[in-house]
C-alpha cells in the first residue's frame, strides 16, 4: 500500500486533511517512512501511533480481502480493538482506506514526546467542519498514546460543537478530557501525568483547528 | 516461496548487478554485509531504531536490517563504500547521491565522527536531508532529518553543522558572489 | 641541537578517511574461514534455581554443533578474578562465566549453542528445555539488608559486597558544632554505556594457531579479536581462567565502535565463546545483540545517597558526610564495587572541606552486574556535593556561585591533600568558575533569561564546578590498594628503513582519537613530520603492556608521556646517527619535519638515516648498532586531576514539566591540550551522555526483576535535536609530574552535567535551590513548582 513519505506529495489528500504533512513528520523517522505504509500502520496498531488516530479522526472505512476472493468493510471505529490488536482475522488483508470528502475540514494535531523525535506520549488530532450555516459541525477529538487504542472523545465533541467557537468554552471542552481517558501507569510515567498531558494535547490540537483565521475564536 | 532452502536474487549493488542465493529469512544488511562483502553497513540495533544500517534503496534511505533480502529482487542499493569513494573505471551509471563525498570532508573538518559506527548512516541520512531541504536548510531541519540516527559519541553538533555548511552552499544563488 | 616546536595541534583525524568509506574494519566485520557462530540461552527470570536443562533436542537440530552448559564451562574454567578487589573484607562469588545452579538476574547466561550460523543457534537456544525453582526477587537495597532478606549469594551472610569508610579531620561528628546543617537524600538512576556498536568475540583456538607441539597440557594457541579497552587485563584473565599460559594467547582489538567502560569490563561471553572454540575445534564468533546489551552490558551509576552539609553562619563550609548505597546487580563485574567506592576518595569535589566522613556501600540485587560507565563513580559525588552546596546556599541565602567561590581550593594551596585520600595536584579551581561566569555573561545568556522569563517562559542558568581524576595511577601504590594491576605505559617507538615510525602503544582506539594525538605527540618529540608517523594499537603480540587498559583518562598523561619519553629516547638514537653521516657535532644540528639539518644548510633525512641504520651500515662508524627503536616505560607518579566548571541554560514546559538543554559552556583545565577538537569532541560527547541520563534514559525493572527498558523505544539516548548548542574553553595548568604536560579529558564531560541541570532548572522555577534530589528529573515535580508559580 501507499508509502507514508508518499501521503505529503498527494495534492487531494493533503487539500482534505490539512494537517497530513505535520503528522506525517511525526510518524517514525525519515529512513522508515520510505517503506512503512499507511496500511501497515492502522494494521499494527501501535496505541502511539499518530496514523490510526488520524483516520479514526476522518471517519474512515476500510476495505478488507478475504481468502476466497470476498470483502468487507469495516468502520474504523471498530477496528482498533486493543493494544497492537485490530478486527483483521489472519487471513485477510487491508487493500483500501476510504474517507469521505468533505468541505471546510478544520484540523489540528498535537503530541508530546520524552524526546526531540519520538513515540508519543500523548497525542489528539482535532477535526470540524464548517457549515454553510457558519456553525461547528462533525466535530472529532481524538488522543492516541494514552491507552490501548486512538479513542474518540464524544462528550468533547459535544460540548466543542456546542461552545461555537467561545474560548472559555473550548477550555471547559478540553478539561473534560481528564474524565475520558484512562491511562495506565507506564515505565516513566504515572497515569496522573499522562492525565495531564491528555488535557494539553487535546486543548492545543482545538485551538489547531479553531484557529483565528477560521472565524470561531472571537 | 517456502519458507527454507534458498532462493536466487537478482540485484544491483553499487553500480554493478550481482545474483545471490539467500535464505527467505536473511535481512538486506545481512546480505550486504555476509554475501556482498560489503561490511561498510553496520547493524546497531537490528529493530529500525538506530540508523547505523542505512542504506540507498531505489534513491531512497531505508534501514537495511529492517528489509528482507528477497524484498529488495531487480532492485538498486548503494551503500557507503559505493557513496563515498570514487567509482571504478567500468562503473557504467553515474554514483548517487553526489553531495555525499563533500559531506565526508566536511565531517572531517568539524570532527564530525569519534569511533565512526554511525557515519556511513549519518552521511546518507544527512546527504538526502540536505538535498532534500533545497535552499531551505537550516540547523531544525537537519536535526529532525536526523532524528532516526544515533550518534553516542559526538554529541552531534559537527554533524548537524556540516550537513548545514555543505548545504548551504550548494543552494546558495549562484549569481551572488560568496565574500573571500 | 635545537628540537622542533611543531605540536601539529591543527591536524585533521588519521582515523577518519577508512571510517567516512566504511572501510575501518569493526569485531563483526572479521570472520575467519570455518568460522562457528554462538548464541547464548539467557535466564529470563531474575532469581530462581536451575532445577533442569535438557539440551537434547537442541543438541540434535541441523547445524548445531554443540551446546554448553554450566557443567561444561566448569570443567574447562575457574571462576573469573574480580579487577577491582581492593577493599578489605570485600566478599567473592566464585562464579564462573555461566550459571550453574542459580540465576541471579534476567540475562544470565545458562548455556550456548554453537551452529553453523547464529540464525541456526538462536533457533536451537529456543529449543533447549530448562526448569527453574523460582526464587523471589531482590530488587529493593533495604529491603536486600533486611535480616530475613533472600541472600543472594548462600556463603554470604548477607546481600553486602563490601562497605568502605573515609574520613578526615573529625568527620561526621564536626556536623553537630556546625551554625548550619542540610541533610539531603538523593537518589540517581541506572545508566549504561550504550555504545552503538555492542560487544562481540571471535575466538580461535586450535594447533594450527602454531607451529610445532603442545606445550604443558595446552591446546594450542588462542587467538581472541575482542573489542575491549583492556587487552592486557582480558589477556591475563583468561590465561588464568583457562590455564592457559600468557605467551600462547594472543588478543587483538579491531576498531572499536565507542565503549564508554561498558567494554573495559570483561565478561563471561569472552570465556564461553573461547571454551566453544576449543570443544568445536573451529573458530567461533559471538556477537551481542542490541536486546542483549541491556541486560548482558554493565550497567552504572544507581545509587542513593544521604548527605548532609555544615557550614558556619558566613557560609564557611566545615563538615560534608556522605553515605553512599549502589545497587549492585546479582553477579559482580569486574570493577567490584569501584564506582560506588570513588566517592570515599572525590567527595569533597573541588572544595577545602576540613572534615568529612564518606561512607559506601555495595548492596547486591537481582539486576544486571553493576561495572564502569565514563566518570565511574565522580558524577554521583559530583552530584552529591554541589547539590548539598546548593540546598546550603538556599538556607543561608547565600548567592550559589559566591558560595562556592568562598569554599573552593585555591591556587596556592596547591597541591591539596583533600583528606579522603586524593592529592589535587594543580589548577585554579577558582579561575574556572570565574572565566565560565564571564563567558556566559558576554554572550548574553543572563539577558536572554531575562527575556525568556519576560515572556513567560521557565528558563534558568546553571553553573558549577567539577573535578576529573585522570592519569590511573601508580603501580606500586595501586599494588597496595590492593590492587592486581599497575597503571604504567609502556611505549615502542621505531623508525623504520625508509624513515617512517611506529608508535606501539598498549592503549586502544575506541573513537578518542589516539592514533592521532599520540602520533602528534610522536612528532613533536621526535622532530619528525606527523604523517610520517603511524599508532599500532591492540596486538598483544606487538604492542607493550598497558597496567589498567584504556580507561581511568590515561591515555593523555600516562600513555602520551611514555611515547612522549620513548620518542625523545629515539631523538637522540637519531642525532647521534645524523652527526656521524653529516660528520657534524650534535650541537650544531637542529632537527625538524623528519629531517635533520646543519647550521649551513646540510641535510639528512629520515629516510637516509634509517637506509643506514637498517641496509647500509657501511655508512656509520663502528659504535652505532643497526635499528633504531626506544622503548619508556612511564609509571605515573600519581593520579592528575582534571578539573573545570560548566554553565548550562535550560528550559522547562510550562505544559509537561519536560527539560530542554539550549546551552552549554564548558570550561576546562586539562594541562596541555594536544588536539583542541579531538579534546572539545570529548567534553562534549560526555556532557550528552549524561545529559541523556539526567533527563531521558533510565534503565528500569519491575519488583519481580523483569527489565522493562530493552530496547531502543524504551531506553531513550539523546538524539541530534536534544542537544544544545555547546562551547568549550580551555586552561592549561601543565601538572608538576607528568612529563605530557597533559591531564586527561575523556570523562570530564560526564562530571558535572545531572548538578547542572538541576541547578538550572531550580534557577527557571520557584522553590529556590536544592530541592531536586533525583535523577533522571522528573518532569511531575516540575510542573508542581510551575503550579506553585501559575495564580
Amino acid at each position: 500500500m501507499t508509502r507514508q513519505d508518499q501521503m505529503g506529495s498527494d495534492e487531494l489528500l493533503c487539500e482534505h486533511v490539512p494537517i497530513m504533512n505535520a503528522v506525517i513528520d511525526s510518524v517514525g523517522h525519515p529512513g522508515t517512512r520510505t517503506r512503512g505504509t499507511i496500511g501497515g500502520s492502522l494494521c499494527h496498531a501501535d496505541p502511539a501511533a499518530e496514523l490510526p488516530a488520524l483516520f479514526l479522526a476522518l471517519d474512515a472505512q476500510l476495505v478488507v480481502a478475504q481468502a476466497g476472493g470476498t470483502t468487507r468493510t469495516i468502520a474504523i471505529e471498530s477496528f482498533f480493538t486493543g493494544h497492537f490488536e485490530t478486527a483483521l482475522h489472519s487471513d485477510e488483508l487491508l487493500t483500501e482506506i476510504q474517507i469521505p470528502i468533505t468541505p471546510q475540514r478544520h484540523m489540528g494535531f498535537h503530541e508530546i514526546t520524552a524526546r526531540s523525535s519520538d513515540f508519543a506520549m500523548a497525542g489528539a488530532i482535532a477535526s470540524a467542519t464548517l457549515a454553510a450555516s457558519g456553525t461547528l459541525d462533525a466535530v472529532r477529538v481524538v488522543t492516541f498514546g494514552l491507552g490501548d487504542r486512538p479513542v474518540r472523545l464524544r462528550d468533547v465533541e459535544i460540548a466543542v460543537a456546542n461552545a461555537q467557537g467561545d474560548p472559555t468554552a473550548l477550555r471547559s471542552a478540553a478539561q473534560l478530557t481528564k474524565d475520558l481517558v484512562l491511562p495506565r501507569d507506564e515505565i516513566h510515567l504515572s497515569a496522573n501525568y499522562r492525565t495531564r498531558l491528555a488535557v494539553a494535547v487535546v486543548q492545543r490540537a482545538l485551538e489547531g483547528a479553531l484557529a483565528v483565521e477560521s472565524g470561531f475564536i472571537r | 516461496m517456502s519458507g527454507t532452502g534458498t532462493h536466487q536474487l537478482s540485484i544491483s549493488i553499487n553500480g554493478r548487478h550481482e545474483n545471490f542465493d539467500v535464505e527467505p529469512r536473511s535481512t538486506l544488511a545481512e546480505l550486504l554485509r555476509e554475501q556482498a562483502g560489503l561490511t561498510g553497513t553496520k547493524i546497531g540495533c537490528e529493530q529500525g531504531s538506530c540508523g547505523a544500517c542505512t542504506i540507498l534503496f531505489d534513491g531512497e534511505q531505508v534501514r537495511s536490517c529492517l528489509m528482507f533480502a528477497v524484498q529488495a529482487a531487480d532492485s538498486e542499493v548503494w551503500t557507503i563504500e559505493g557513496l563515498a569513494s570514487p567509482p571504478p573505471e567500468n562503473q557504467t551509471s553515474p554514483t548517487p547521491l553526489a553531495g555525499l563525498p563533500e559531506l565526508a570532508e566536511a565531517f572531517k573538518r568539524n570532527h564530525a565522527l569519534q569511533c565512526g559506527f554511525c557515519t556511513p548512516g549519518m552521511l546518507i541520512a544527512g546527504t538526502l536531508i540536505g538535498e532534500a531541504c533545497g535552499g531551505a536548510i537550516n540547523e531544525e531541519r537537519v536535526k529532525e532529518g536526523l532524528s532516526g540516527n544515533i550518534c553516542r559519541c559526538t554529541g552531534y553538533q559537527g554533524i548537524v553543522q556540516s550537513v548545514v555548511e555543505v548545504f548551504e552552499l550548494k543552494t546558495s544563488n549562484p549569481a551572488a558572489e560568496k565574500p573571500q | 641541537m635545537t628540537g622542533s616546536n611543531e605540536t601539529f595541534k591543527e591536524v585533521l583525524r588519521f582515523e577518519d578517511d577508512a571510517l567516512l568509506n566504511g572501510s575501518r574494519r569493526f569485531i563483526d566485520d572479521l570472520e575467519p574461514r570455518g568460522t562457528l557462530h554462538i548464541a547464548m540461552a539467557r535466564s529470563p527470570v531474575a532469581h530462581a534455581r536451575l532445577a533442569s536443562i535438557d539440551i537434547a533436542k537442541s543438541s540434535s537440530m541441523p547445524g548445531v554443533h554443540t551446546v554448553l552448559t554450566g557443567e561444561d564451562i566448569s570443567r574447562h574454567s575457574t571462576p573469573t578474578p574480580i579487577g577491582w578487589e581492593h577493599i578489605a573484607d570485600q566478599r567473592r562469588t566464585e562464579s564462573l562465566a555461566m550459571a550453574t545452579s542459580t540465576v541471579r538476574y534476567v540475562g544470565h547466561i545458562v548455556a550456548a549453542v554453537v551452529a553453523e550460523t547464529r540464525a541456526i543457534a538462536e533457533d536451537a537456544v529456543d529449543a533447549i528445555e530448562i526448569d527453574y525453582d523460582l526464587l523471589p526477587a531482590v530488587m529493593d537495597v533495604d529491603a536486600a539488608r533486611e535480616p530475613n532478606a533472600p541472600i543472594l549469594h548462600s556463603s554470604w551472610p548477607d546481600n553486602v559486597l563490601a562497605t568502605d569508610q573515609q574520613t578526615s579531620g573529625d568527620g561526621r561528628s564536626a556536623l553537630k558544632s556546625a551554625h548550619t546543617i542540610v541533610d539531603l537524600e538523593l537518589d540517581i538512576g541506572r545508566a549504561f554505556g550504550c555504545p552503538l556498536e555492542t560487544r562481540g568475540v571471535i575466538a580461535d583456538w586450535g594447533l594450527q594457531n602454531q607451529a610445532g607441539s603442545q606445550r604443558s597440557g595446552s591446546v594450542g594457541r588462542l587467538i581472541v579479536d575482542l573489542n575491549s579497552q583492556s587487552p592486557n587485563r582480558v589477556r591475563e584473565v583468561l590465561s588464568q581462567v583457562l590455564g592457559v599460559s600468557v605467551s600462547d594467547l594472543l588478543v587483538r582489538v579491531p576498531a572499536i565502535g565507542g565503549g564508554f567502560g561498558a567494554k573495559a569490563n570483561y565478561y563471561g561471553e569472552e570465556i564461553i565463546t573461547c571454551i566453544a572454540s576449543k570443544v568445536c575445534g573451529r573458530p567461533v564468533k559471538y556477537i551481542e545483540d542490541r536486546s542483549e546489551s541491556f541486560v548482558a552490558t554493565s550497567h552504572a551509576r544507581d545509587a542513593k545517597m544521604s548527605v548532609s552539609i555544615g557550614a558556619d553562619g558566613d557560609g564557611s563550609i566545615v563538615a560534608f558526610r556522605s553515605d553512599v548505597v549502589g545497587t549492585l546487580g546479582g553477579e559482580v563485574s569486574s570493577v567490584g564495587m569501584g564506582p560506588i567506592w570513588v566517592s570515599t576518595r572525590a567527595g569533597t569535589g573541588s572544595y577545602q572541606i576540613p572534615n568529612a566522613d564518606i561512607t559506601t556501600t555495595g548492596v547486591m540485587t537481582n539486576r544486571t552486574p553493576f561495572g564502569s560507565f565514563r566518570g565511574w563513580g565522580s558524577p554521583i559525588a559530583n552530584f552529591a556535593i554541589e547539590r548539598a552546596i546548593d540546598a546550603l546556599a538556599d538556607r543561608l541565602s547565600i548567592d550559589p556561585i559566591d558560595l562556592r567561590l568562598k569554599n573552593m581550593v585555591r591556587p596556592e594551596q596547591m597541591p591539596f591533600q583533600n583528606g579522603l585520600g586524593w592529592r589535587l595536584d594543580s589548577g585554579d579551581y577558582p579561575e574556572a568558575l570565574r572565566r565560565t561566569l564571564k563567558s556566559v555573561t558576554q554572550a548574553g545568556w543572563f539577558d536572554e533569561v531575562t527575556d525568556a522569563t519576560s515572556n513567560g517562559r521557565f528558563v534558568g542558568i546553571g553553573l558549577v564546578n567539577f573535578i576529573e581524576a585522570t592519569g590511573v595511577g601508580n603501580s606500586r601504590k595501586m599494588g597496595r590498594l590492593p590492587m592486581e594491576q599497575g597503571g604504567f605505559d609502556e611505549a615502542v617507538v621505531r623508525m623504520d628503513s625508509t624513515g617512517t615510525v611506529q608508535v606501539f602503544t598498549g592503549q586502544t582506539g575506541m573513537g578518542q582519537g589516539i592514533e592521532t594525538t599520540l602520533a602528534q605527540v610522536c612528532a613533536t618529540a621526535l622532530g619528525a613530520n606527523v604523517n610520517d608517523v603511524r599508532v599500532v594499537f591492540g596486538d598483544t603480540d606487538s604492542c607493550p603492556y598497558t597496567g589498567y587498559g584504556t580507561g581511568g583518562c590515561r591515555t593523555a598523561p600516562v600513555a602520551a608521556s611514555s611515547v612522549m619519553l620513548a620518542s625523545q629516547d629515539l631523538q637522540g638514537q637519531v642525532l647521534e646517527m645524523a652527526a656521524s653521516l653529516l660528520n657534524l657535532d650534535e650541537a650544531e644540528l637542529t632537527i625538524s619535519n623528519s629531517a635533520v639539518s646543519g647550521p649551513t644548510g646540510e641535510k639528512v633525512t629520515f629516510a637516509d638515516i634509517g637506509t643506514a641504520a637498517y641496509r647500509k651500515l657501511n655508512r656509520l662508524p663502528e659504535h652505532h648498532s643497526p635499528t633504531l627503536q626506544a622503548r619508556y616505560v612511564w609509571d605515573p607518579v600519581d593520579r592528575t586531576i582534571g578539573y573545570g566548571s560548566i554553565a548550562v541554560m535550560v528550559e522547562v514546559c510550562a505544559d509537561t514539566g519536560l527539560v530542554s538543554v539550549l546551552r552549554y559552556h564548558a570550561v576546562d583545565d586539562c594541562g596541555y591540550v594536544i588536539n583542541p577538537a579531538i579534546v572539545d569532541g570529548q567534553v562534549m560527547g560526555g556532557f550528552v551522555q549524561v545529559l541523556g541520563s539526567t533527563l531521558m534514559e533510565e534503565l528500569r525493572y519491575d519488583e519481580d526483576g523483569n527489565p522493562l527498558t530493552t530496547t531502543f523505544r524504551d531506553y531513550l539516548v539523546p538524539l541530534a535535536g536534544d542537544v544544545p548548542e555547546m562551547t568549550v574553553e580551555h586552561m592549561e595548568t601543565l601538572p608538576p609530574d607528568v612529563p605530557s604536560g597533559s591531564k586527561g579529558v575523556g570523562e570530564a564531560g560526564t562530571m558535572a552535567a545531572m548538578s547542572a541541570i538541576a541547578q538550572a532548572v531550580e534557577h527557571a522555577l520557584p522553590g529556590g535551590y536544592g530541592w531536586i534530589r533525583s535523577i533522571p528529573l522528573s518532569p511531575e515535580l516540575l510542573l508542581h513548582h510551575i503550579d506553585a508559580a501559575t495564580p
